[in-house]
Formats: structure tokens, C-alpha cells, sequence
């Protein structure tokens, strides 16, 4: 899976979810807006004893694109960004990319997503016994404007050429 | 019944309306799809687009070609917009030669094309993927009408002729001329057209309309007739599949093809599709998650060779049963046997879209409301409870199996005069094997 960097600026969450010496501390630095179908940077930086985990890591991990039959019969409300209610599992048992903080090798933790209201989604970040719940904006990527383009002066190719022939076809009537 | 006898249907197919204000309503409706796929929001449960084109339209369309004929091509938008750009710039160029002869090869490779693009790349899913496919087909319909003569594309091109021609001869409408009354005509006006009104789009000259595979009802020949000898009528269903006068390979081959595509799509949304593409991944060494658009391409070419393989075996025993094996006899037969596997393609078809309408379809009216803003509550329910929509399919595709056995019985003779048992037996195992094989993934997705 492709992963790159959200154009939308990130910020930073903490988890409240210290419940003793056993429980995770996680942040999360997510971007303000992912775009459904797009390649998004939802960072996880987990700890345990306000020191980066040993035993588990955060990694990049890109935003699903949700675009099948089965999204498609669940319509509620999330402009853009239908994720559907219920755990969409986001297991992550090879990421590639380590992040700041972590030291281990790239480990395995899981997110699911909840509608929210029209236009967000909750995430919620799992690691052992310790949550982190955060709503964020989701919309929909405008469309390529190289298809567009592409669109347009090809047609303004056709319309053109047969145009041209056309007058030329008429040109040569008038003449015989 | 000729339903030209009936006075105010005769008057509406003579209106200079007819059929342009069903062309304006679908051109609207195509410009909303377009631009809600293009700009709107990329979930189909949610963009009215999608909802329009995937739930409502494709559905429909097999329904559309049971029960009118092929009149939904001369409603077409595209069908418009080449009109349209031929006034404007085109060339009327003749049909390339080429064209007329590998056209139907076209027909069925953009079907190919598109059923793979649907399922390996999710097009149906994707709005703005939709969005982009609306776009190619508009740029070809453009480029046919700015340089080709008539609806070329629509004959030659279209990738919906791939089952509009084989369903519309299943259908319950018909075209026909009284041939006596067209002897000597002075204007051929069916074919040439008149100072009002154009020409057969599609170019057909009446009188040589001996089938409903291409003729789209658009009424321009009523317009233009001098005589008043064409006839528009109601008639049995499949009727013209065991009457069929001068059959073609092609439309058998097509048949066969389209079968195996529906099949594809109903077993991609039941369970055990996972494990079909995981053992068709192992057999061919590819991962079926990286490499999934390889497994599906050789899984449609399975798909769509199965039936195909199906009727020529089942065609080499009929005629080896009645003790008539040659090349010639081969063909004929294959070509007469694919036209009783059509109702059983078509009712498949048709399951396959009942299911998306009656489940589906209800995001319809919450994505319009969607796309002003207004979000009404959950639209999750479906139209009907999914056992309902399970016995409906169940018995469509009974229905459709029984015509295309009745179908398969009445053309035996035609294959084999001596031996009609022989020549059906063969052909009646394999629909009923197709049966099987349209079942299977509905009772799974039952269970």
C-alpha cells in the first residue's frame, strides 16, 4: 500500500488513558482533513512509563478508500467518507515506516472507524487495554485535473478536425 | 397487436416529440450523473450519480430491452449527443469497411472491458472512476458523430449492444413492415429519410427488418413512411428465438459470453468468492491482493469461456447423437442452440440487478437529499427484506431457465429434423447446468 504524507496540516492528540503501570500512553498526530481514497499519515506514538514502548511500534498507516459494494449499501451520513460503523480492521503486521520515538521494529496495533457526524469520522487507536479516540474531518478529493484537461482538448481535437474537413468538404462542392 | 391501430399511440410515434422529449429528459439526467460523479461526493451509497447510474439505470436496463424493445438506444443520451454534434460539425463519413465487419468484435470487447474494469478496479464503487468512464464513452460518441455517418457508434460500437440486440429479440415489442405494400416504394424514406425527419439511424431499410436486435424503435420510419406499412406490435415473449430466420454465430457466441459475465458478477457478491480468488491466485502464482486485476482478468476469461465451451460441446453431442458431425453442421447448430441460452442470460441479468434495486436502490432518494445538504437519517433498510429479494431472484431465474428450455425443445427440429430429442438433450443438460451455476450464488449469499 502506497503511504505519503497528508497535504493537510497535522496535529498532535494525546490519550487521557493512563490507567497504571500496565496501560499505554498514545499520541496521535493526524492531519485536520483526510480525503476518502487519498494516502493519509495518522502517526501513533505509543509509550508505557513515559518511555516509547518496547513492545509495540506506530507507523504510517494510509486512509482506506472504502470504495466497494459493501461501503456502498452503508449510507450513513459522513459526507465523503462513508467508513461505516463497526471495526474496520487496520492491522498493520508489516508496516514500513518506524516513527520517532518508537525504537522497536515495526509491530501490530489496531484503529477502527465510527461515523461521526456528516463529514467525520471517530478513529479509535487500540494498543493493550488503552484507547485513543479522536474525531477527524473527511471529505472527498476533487477530480484529477489532468483527466479533465485531457477531456477537453481532446475533444476540442475532434470537433476541430472535423470541422475543418467539413468546410473543406463544402469549399470543394461550391468550387465543382 | 399493432399498436399503430391504436389512434393516440400512432399520432405520439408520428409527433416530431417523439421520441425527443424522452432525449431530453435523459440528457438531463445524464449531465447530473455526470457532474455527480465528477465533482460530487466519492461514496456511491451517497452520491446521487452513482445511485442514479448503478442502482437505478444498470438494473433497469435489461428490463428495459425485455419490455420495449431496444427504444431505451433511441432515448440514449449518447444517441443525442451524436445527433447533435452531426448538425454541428460532422463528416457523415461511410462506415469504414472494417467497422462493418469486426464492429460486433468491438460490441463485445468494450462489454468485456467494461465488466473487468467494474470489478477489478471497482469502477461501480468509485464515483470519480465512474466519472472518468462517463467521460471516455462521451469522447468516443463524439468522435464517431463529429466523423461517421448515422448512430455508427450506437450500431458498431456500443458496448450495451452486446445484450441489448439478443435481450430486445427476447422481447415483448416488435418492428415489422408489411412487405407487400413497400414493392416499388418511390422514396425508401424508412431508410433515406424525408425533409422532416432523418433516416434510420442505425441503417436499416424496413422491409429487410426480419429481427428486433437492431432496430430501436425510434420511430423515424413511422414518420417517414409514405405507405403507413410499418407495423409496431406486441408479442410473446422469445418468441422470435425459436423463429429466428437467419441465425448468426455471432449472436450465439454473444449469448454464451454475456451469460458467463452476469455469472461472474453473482458469484463476486457471494461468499466464497474470496476462495475462488485466492485458488485461482495459487494456480497462476500471483498473490491475489497485489496482483487481484491479473487473478480477475484470468477469472472473466474462465467465466466467459465456461458457457461458450459449454454449447460447443453440447452442440458436437447433438450433432454426434444424430449422426451428423461436420464443420457445417457444427455451426449451424451452435448458431440456432446459443439463441435458447438468451432468456436464461437475460433472467440471470436481471436477478443479478432486482438484487441491486430492490436492496440498494433506497440510497436513491437519501443521496439526492445528500446532495442538497439534508441529511434525513439512516437509509441502511432495503426496499424488501433480503429473503423476499432471494425468492424473487430464485424465480426469475426458474422462469428464464424454463423459456430457454422451451426455447432449446422448439428449435431442435431446426437442428436435427430426424433425431430432435438427440438434439436437445445435450443442450437442455446444459442449461439446466447453467441454472446451477446462476443458483449456486444466490443460495450462498442466503445462506
Amino acid at each position: 500500500m502506497a503511504i505519503a504524507g497528508s497535504g493537510a496540516a497535522a496535529r498532535g492528540i494525546e490519550s487521557e488513558d493512563r490507567r497504571g503501570p500496565s496501560a499505554y500512553q498514545l499520541a496521535a498526530q493526524l492531519p485536520a482533513r483526510i480525503r476518502k481514497g487519498e494516502p493519509a499519515s495518522l502517526v501513533l506514538y505509543v509509550q508505557k512509563n513515559d518511555r516509547p514502548a518496547e513492545d509495540v511500534a506506530a507507523c504510517l498507516v494510509p486512509a482506506p478508500s472504502f470504495t466497494s459494494e459493501e461501503d456502498a449499501m452503508d449510507a450513513t451520513p459522513a459526507i465523503g467518507a462513508d467508513l461505516g460503523a463497526g471495526a474496520e480492521p487496520g492491522s498493520q503486521p508489516a508496516c514500513v515506516g518506524a516513527m520517532a520515538a518508537v525504537r522497536t521494529a515495526p509491530g501490530v496495533y489496531q484503529f477502527t472507524w465510527e461515523p461521526d457526524t456528516p463529514g467525520r469520522v471517530n478513529l479509535r487507536f487500540t494498543v493493550g487495554d488503552s484507547q485513543l479516540n479522536e474525531a477527524v474531518n473527511v471529505s472527498s478529493p476533487p477530480p484529477n485535473p489532468a483527466v479533465l484537461i485531457a477531456f477537453v482538448l481532446l475533444v476540442a481535437a475532434i470537433l476541430g478536425a472535423a470541422g475543418r474537413m467539413r468546410r473543406t468538404e463544402q469549399r470543394q462542392g461550391d468550387l465543382t | 397487436m399493432n399498436l399503430l391501430a391504436i389512434p393516440w399511440i400512432k399520432a405520439a410515434l408520428r409527433s416530431r416529440l417523439f421520441p425527443v422529449v424522452f432525449q431530453w429528459i435523459t440528457v438531463t439526467m445524464f449531465v447530473i450523473v455526470l457532474l455527480s460523479t465528477l465533482f460530487g461526493v466519492n461514496n456511491a451509497g451517497q452520491n446521487f450519480g452513482m445511485a442514479l447510474a448503478w442502482r437505478i439505470w444498470w438494473p433497469l436496463l435489461p428490463l428495459s430491452f425485455l419490455l420495449f424493445g431496444r427504444f431505451w438506444c433511441a432515448i440514449c443520451p449518447f444517441a443525442w449527443v451524436t445527433d447533435w454534434i452531426q448538425k454541428a460539425v460532422g463528416v457523415r463519413l461511410p462506415v469504414p469497411r472494417l467497422l462493418r465487419r469486426y464492429g460486433a468484435g468491438m460490441i463485445a470487447g468494450s462489454f468485456i472491458l467494461l465488466c473487468y474494469l467494474d470489478e477489478a478496479w471497482g469502477f461501480s464503487g468509485d464515483a470519480r472512476k465512474t466519472g472518468y468512464l462517463l467521460l471516455a464513452l462521451l469522447a468516443t460518441v463524439i468522435f464517431f458523430g463529429a466523423f461517421f455517418e448515422r448512430r455508427t457508434f450506437c450500431r458498431y460500437g456500443c458496448f450495451v449492444g452486446a445484450f441489448a440486440a439478443n435481450y430486445s429479440r427476447a422481447g415483448t415489442l416488435e418492428l415489422r413492415v408489411a412487405a407487400d405494400l413497400c414493392r416499388d416504394c418511390p422514396t425508401q424514406g424508412c431508410y433515406r429519410g424525408t425533409a422532416g425527419t432523418a433516416g434510420c439511424p442505425v441503417f436499416l431499410l424496413a422491409p429487410q427488418v426480419t429481427d428486433s436486435g437492431t432496430c430501436e424503435l425510434c420511430a423515424n420510419c413511422v414518420k417517414n413512411c409514405p405507405r403507413d406499412a410499418i407495423r409496431v406490435s406486441t408479442r410473446k415473449p422469445a418468441r422470435e428465438l425459436w423463429s429466428i430466420h437467419q441465425p448468426r454465430l455471432f449472436d450465439a457466441v454473444l449469448a454464451a459470453m454475456v451469460a458467463g459475465a452476469v455469472l461472474i458478477e453473482q458469484f463476486a457478491a457471494a461468499g466464497g468468492w474470496n476462495r475462488l480468488v485466492a485458488a485461482a491466485g495459487a494456480a497462476l502464482h500471483l498473490d491475489p491482493n497485489d496482483s487481484f486485476p491479473l487473478v480477475y482478468a484470468a477469472l472473466l476469461a474462465m467465466f466467459i469461456a465456461a458457457p461458450l465451451l459449454g454449447l460447443l460441446l453440447a452442440s458436437f453431442v447433438s450433432q454426434a447423437l444424430a449422426g451428423r458431425v461436420s464443420p457445417a453442421e457444427l455451426k449451424r447448430n451452435l448458431a440456432f442452440s446459443g439463441y435458447a441460452v438468451i432468456p436464461l442470460a437475460l433472467a440471470s441479468h436481471l436477478a443479478h440487478g432486482l438484487d441491486r434495486l430492490l436492496t440498494w436502490s433506497r440510497s436513491v432518494p437519501f443521496a439526492l437529499a445528500a446532495m442538497v445538504g439534508w441529511f434525513p437519517g439512516s437509509n441502511r433498510a432495503a426496499w424488501l427484506p433480503w429473503p423476499a429479494v432471494f425468492w424473487i431472484e430464485v424465480a426469475v431465474l426458474a422462469l428464464g431457465a424454463g423459456v430457454s428450455l422451451y426455447v432449446a425443445f422448439r428449435l431442435a427440429p431446426r437442428q436435427a429434423c430426424r433425431a430432435p430429442w438427440a438434439a436437445y438433450a445435450p443442450h437442455g443438460i446444459l442449461l439446466l447446468f447453467l441454472l446451477g451455476a446462476n443458483l449456486y450464488p444466490v443460495f450462498t449469499m442466503m445462506r
